[in-house]
């Protein structure tokens, strides 16, 4: 029975993640001209004019075993990471438009038992997306939406050798492209937008790779609120359900993936300054219903980013 | 969807009207966090006016206001005014930030944003240089303490400015 780690979707959501971690910015530009509170970082795009760049690491141990929602003791030894690099640069276009772009790095290790450890470590995809923001929170306005289309390029190494060709999830990059679509709505309670509630909403439709494999369509929906306190510490939580289906290769299904899941992402953001600011984010699954017989899925994950914002500054 | 209307319309709005340079500069009538009364900006016509829009929840505040305190202080008799607008929705929060970092210069509420919002205003803080004519000479998104300095030169060039152009009519 071949047990496969549905780990590309969750790249996907991640980056898709990231991307919206663009923010908040981003959106709460009532803070003050630089990097913005951590819910906006979640949420928007960059001033007309203004960058923004951020550096992220995450650690993702998929070791769990699960049967449908149980999970199963592993009796194999079998154990799954995946470390992930991912930088990431937005443009505000205009005050409505904005642009971002990632690239991936990424090493997957699998350790079964005594049988020894195999490795897929490469360039991963890579993606943009083109946002919109017909209204963004700010001193006067309580509600912010943002609405982004985009494209997941596959860049890096889809053909890494451990003695036969990995398979699809030990390898950096999908090796195909895909549509991806998102929206986030933000509200704020007050001018100081200290505490925001946000929701999200993701598609991604995935295409084939050259050896006709696909990896499941997956949609994904998050609530959560952030919280700016009067000190450079800000916290932030969210619910994230995410919904894959089945891989497939030659248009067959392929057994053991896909399924649903529920995860808690808390996350606490440091101000070095007002365009500096650290983060750190975890995933913690909460419930999940994986098809078919058994899969490796998410244990945890742990995120450390770092964002800069160079301003555009009006005279 | 009449409400996203009413969103995108407001919104296009602030961006359409939002004071620059070479502007006159929005009258505006507003009491002072003091409660002694109001003051209404057009009342300074023939001072250089630096309106500075502020609140106690924005961090860089923190920097500028004792900045711009010891700037007022230097420049006041050369007919250099500082008309600091506070936006917080509670104005004790206002008066408890001021306590800490207290300041020589006028200090106004626009606790309903009306003013700022007339500004045009997106980010905070922003300040407004004016002219002794009401136009807006210059302004400031944002703050460093590095900034002091071209703050400083701006309004040495408007006092210098209208000097000079009061001297040649005369």
């Amino acid at each position: 029975m071949r047990v496969v780690v549905p780990t590309r979707a969750m790249l996907v959501a991640s980056a898709l993640c990231m991307f919206a971690a663009s923010h908040q910015t981003l959106a709460a530009t009532c803070s003050c001209a630089g990097v913005p509170l951590l819910s906006s970082m979640e949420s928007g795009s960059p001033d007309r004019g203004s960058w923004f760049l951020s550096s992220s690491y995450e650690f993702h141990d998929i070791s769990d075993l699960v049967s449908g929602t149980d999970e199963v003791r592993d009796e194999t030894g079998r154990k799954r990471e995946t470390q992930t690099l991912v930088l990431q640069a937005s443009y505000g276009i205009n005050e409505r438009f904005s642009v971002s772009a990632l690239v991936s790095a990424i090493e997957h290790k699998r350790t079964v038992g005594q049988s020894g450890t195999s490795t897929g470590r490469g360039i991963g995809d890579a993606m943009v997306m083109l946002k919109y923001t017909p209204s963004k929170v700010g001193l006067f306005e309580r509600n912010g939406i943002t609405f982004g289309i985009g494209s997941r390029i596959p860049i890096g190494d889809d053909d890494k050798v451990d003695f036969v060709t990995l398979a699809e999830d030990m390898q950096p990059s999908t090796g195909a492209w895909a549509a991806v679509f998102w929206a986030q709505a933000t509200r704020s309670f007050s001018r100081a937008a200290k505490t925001q509630i946000l929701a999200s909403l993701s598609y991604t439709e995935n295409f084939e790779n050259d050896r006709d494999y696909q990896f499941g369509d997956a949609w994904s929906l998050a609530f959560g609120g952030t919280y700016q306190t009067d000190t450079p510490w800000g916290f932030g939580a969210e619910l994230r359900y995410r919904n894959a289906d089945r891989d497939q290769r030659s248009s067959v299904d392929i057994p053991n993936t896909g399924g649903e899941w529920l995860d808690f992402v808390p996350a606490v953001q440091y101000h070095y300054s007002d365009n500096l600011a650290g983060k750190i984010s975890g995933r913690i699954p909460i419930w999940r219903n994986l098809n078919d017989a058994l899969q490796f899925t998410t244990s945890y994950s742990i995120s450390i980013s770092i964002s800069y914002v160079f301003s555009r500054r009006s005279e | 969807m009449n409400k996203l209307i009413i969103l995108a319309t407001t919104s296009f709005c602030v961006l359409a009207y939002a004071t620059e340079r070479g502007d006159a500069a929005p009258d505006f009538e507003l009491p002072e966090l003091s409660g002694n009364g109001t003051v209404v900006l057009a009342d300074y016509a023939g001072k250089v006016v630096l309106i500075d829009f502020w609140a106690s929840w924005c961090a860089p505040c923190r920097d500028s206001l004792p900045l711009l305190a010891r700037l007022h202080a230097t420049l006041a008799d050369r007919g250099f005014e500082v008309l600091a607008v506070n936006l917080d929705e509670d104005p004790d929060d206002a008066r408890r930030f001021l306590l800490t970092y207290p300041v020589g210069y006028t200090v106004l509420s626009d606790q309903a944003g009306h003013v700022a919002e007339s500004y045009g205003l997106k980010t905070m803080p922003t300040s407004f240089l004016v002219d002794r004519r009401g136009i807006v000479r210059y302004v400031h998104e944002g703050f460093h303490a590095t900034d002091i300095e071209k703050i400083r030169s701006q309004i040495l060039s408007a006092l210098q400015a209208d000097q000079s152009t009061r001297t040649h009519h005369h």
